[in-house]
């Protein structure tokens, strides 16, 4: 079957967006883009410099008072404009995913789905923004909450999901009546100057909002500028945790996504089939590269029967993805987004070996559909024997990594799983809702799939996390983002 | 116009799969537009040309039920096995000396070609989101009813 067309003819050079102008970096300094599969030179991103930050943050801080006074209405309906022309460039957006990050095209579809879907539910703001009151909360008198919005919000984007990611938020808070700047990851930036170009296409008001390219300085100048009132991180724990403690001391909201090790666990009265081409997608779904990825497999059961039954179907199934360039219809796993993600997995199987883990099938043997080069790719790796307490066991792979490992009831699984620090996500392969109902009721995640290897919460649900997985109090999407994006005034009143 | 299929390419993604319905549904299109323009067969033209106008609709339907539903959490490219492209090949080439039974005959296995395909892939797309499964399993059910029309047609069945 032949390679989808790419979007992308020629090296393409990017801009800032400030003030609803395209504007070059002054910085000199750029990073090159490359295609994973390809490895050929797709584009060329700046990293800014102080001054654009401060530029951009001025020109959201200009436009939010008029933008405020609009009604929310009127905010909505840029975004149904915004929405019609997502839709029609909906497969280009999802092709500049595939190329920019390597993931397939149905998984870049699947993106570009969830985008739009946040957009979609942004454009019921008038409901959504709604306050609620008490008539005669004391004899004649009615108290009621507004909600209000607050000023200059931010995005910092990682490159895992570079186009729906900053829309987990920026629908929200711009709908609410805030203006926003997005900082997308330097190394997969192409697809959201995509999505800006649409939004100045949508014809937003100059400055509500804004594209700011560059690296960790950008980054590190939107949370500590003064005129940034607060800030949604995705990416890992340990930077989370610093922006958290950043933003805690001068004051601004912060909501940070980070790091997970995820589990599926398997019952021994789960569906054989469904399950396993479930948790294919789930461990090898965008090459791994996923905070709700799962990593570590836990089988429940004392039966050895069950046991190596299961992991012989896992591994036929696995030895048969189809690795490849993602454009390609019939490939069902891409490349890891760069050399140097390639090179930390790879470092995570050799430590595994060290461990003395068995390793039962190894993605470094690369056999790519197409014959690209295999600078960036991985097959899909199985080890067997895993425990909680071993490096590949405990610490986020972000690669498509398997680790098996064995509970003797559901009871030890669910311990095993607490015994991680992070949060983020859980599944249960069962047909007994006894189980299922276990696992939900004791589990510490905040997303928890009953048959489902990915949990992502549909944009009108928070995409949850706890323990390590998230600091803050209020998540993405949602109604989470409506509270995270506003504030509430209460308002008491009696006539005389 | 020439046979599609005959390749020996398994559908194992969602895309493909839906691709590869895609170009099922335009060659069928194409073959009953080709139908229609011939005098030849003008007494079956009207339905002809209701099957091509239905032919583009089945495709847009499915296309916009698999980019409505398509999200990074279902099993987009780890449930398609076991379909395969050459299993669905029909030789739609028109020739001179055809006549009307014939072409009849040829738009019968048009029909059911199309029918079995989305029976198959409603069986192996049922792990996504149900609308495509759905979206499969309603173009089969109109295909059953097409290819009783054309029966009818032939003068194989009455009503």
């Amino acid at each position: 079957m032949a390679v989808l067309e790419e979007p992308i003819k020629e090296v393409k050079i990017l801009k800032n967006y400030i003030a609803g102008e395209w504007v070059e970096s002054k910085s000199g300094r750029v990073l090159d883009l490359f295609n994973p599969a390809t490895c050929k030179l797709i584009g060329r991103v700046p990293l800014s410099t102080l001054e654009e930050v401060d530029e951009a943050v001025k020109a959201a801080k200009e436009a939010f008072w008029e933008w405020r006074r609009t009604t929310p209405l009127a905010r909505a309906r840029y975004f149904f404009r915004l929405k019609e022309l997502l839709e029609e460039h909906f497969e280009e957006l999802s092709r500049i995913q595939t190329m920019e990050h390597g993931k397939t095209i149905d998984e870049s579809r699947g993106e570009t789905r969830r985008g739009i879907e946040n957009v979609e539910v942004a454009t019921g703001i008038p409901s959504l923004m709604m306050g609620y009151n008490l008539e005669d909360a004391a004899a004649g008198l009615d108290e009621y909450v507004i909600r209000q919005p607050i000023g200059v919000f931010c995005c910092i984007a990682p490159f895992n999901f570079p186009f729906m990611i900053p829309l987990w938020f920026m629908p929200y808070a711009v709908a609410c009546g805030n203006t926003y700047i997005v900082k997308p990851s330097e190394q997969a930036p192409l697809s959201q100057s995509r999505l800006f170009e649409l939004i100045d296409e949508a014809g937003f008001p100059d400055g509500v909002m804004n594209l700011v390219n560059g690296g960790k300085e950008v980054a590190t100048a939107l949370l500590e500028h003064p005129d940034i009132k607060g800030v949604s991180f995705v990416g890992s724990t340990g930077v989370g945790k610093n922006i958290y403690r950043k933003c805690g001391e001068t004051g601004k909201k912060v909501q940070c996504q980070c790091s997970a090790k995820n589990f599926l666990v398997v019952m021994s009265d789960a569906v054989l089939d469904s399950t396993i081409a479930s948790v294919m997608t789930s461990i090898y779904g965008n090459a791994g590269q996923r905070c709700l990825s799962g990593s570590n497999l836990i089988l429940v059961s004392e039966d050895d029967a069950f046991y190596d039954q299961f992991t012989q179907e896992v591994f036929d199934a696995a030895s048969k993805i189809r690795v490849g360039y993602g454009l390609d219809e019939t490939v069902q796993m891409g490349p890891l987004q760069s050399a140097d993600k390639k090179k930390r997995v790879v470092g995570y199987i050799e430590k595994g070996l060290e461990e003395g883990v068995k390793l039962r099938l190894d993605g470094r043997k690369v056999k790519i559909v197409g014959g690209y080069p295999d600078t960036c790719f991985l097959n899909p790796t199985i080890f067997e024997d895993v425990t909680p307490d071993m490096m590949i066991g405990r610490e986020e792979i972000f690669g498509p990594v398997m680790s098996i490992m064995r509970a003797k009831s559901l009871d030890d699984a669910i311990e095993i799983i607490h015994s991680n620090p992070y949060g983020n996500a859980s599944t249960i392969y069962t047909s007994s809702g006894k189980w299922a109902r276990q696992f939900q009721y004791e589990i510490q995640c905040g997303n928890i799939g009953i048959n489902v290897g990915i949990a992502a919460p549909m944009a009108f649900f928070p995409f949850s996390g706890m323990k390590d997985s998230f600091f803050g109090d209020r998540h993405g999407q949602g109604r989470d983002a409506i509270e995270f994006f506003t504030e509430r005034k209460v308002v008491i009143t009696r006539w005389f | 116009m020439s046979s599609q299929g005959g390749s020996k390419l398994e559908l194992n993604t969602a895309s493909a799969t839906v691709a590869f319905y895609s170009r099922l549904e335009d060659q069928a299109e194409k073959f009953y537009e080709e139908l229609a323009r011939n005098e030849k067969y003008g007494k079956g033209r009207e339905t002809f040309l209701a099957f091509a106008r239905e032919n583009k609709k089945h495709r847009e339907m499915v296309l916009r039920v698999y980019r409505e539903v398509v999200t990074d959490a279902i099993e987009t490219c780890y449930s398609f096995t076991g379909l395969n492209e050459s299993d669905y090949g029909v030789d739609t080439e028109l020739t001179e000396d055809m006549g009307y039974s014939d072409i009849l005959g040829i738009a019968l296995k048009v029909e059911e070609n199309i029918r079995k395909f989305c029976i198959d892939a409603n069986e192996r797309s049922r792990s996504l989101l149900a609308d495509l499964p759905q979206a499969f399993e309603k173009v089969a059910k109109r295909k059953a009813s097409r290819k009783l029309i054309l029966e009818l047609l032939l003068g194989r069945t009455t009503i």
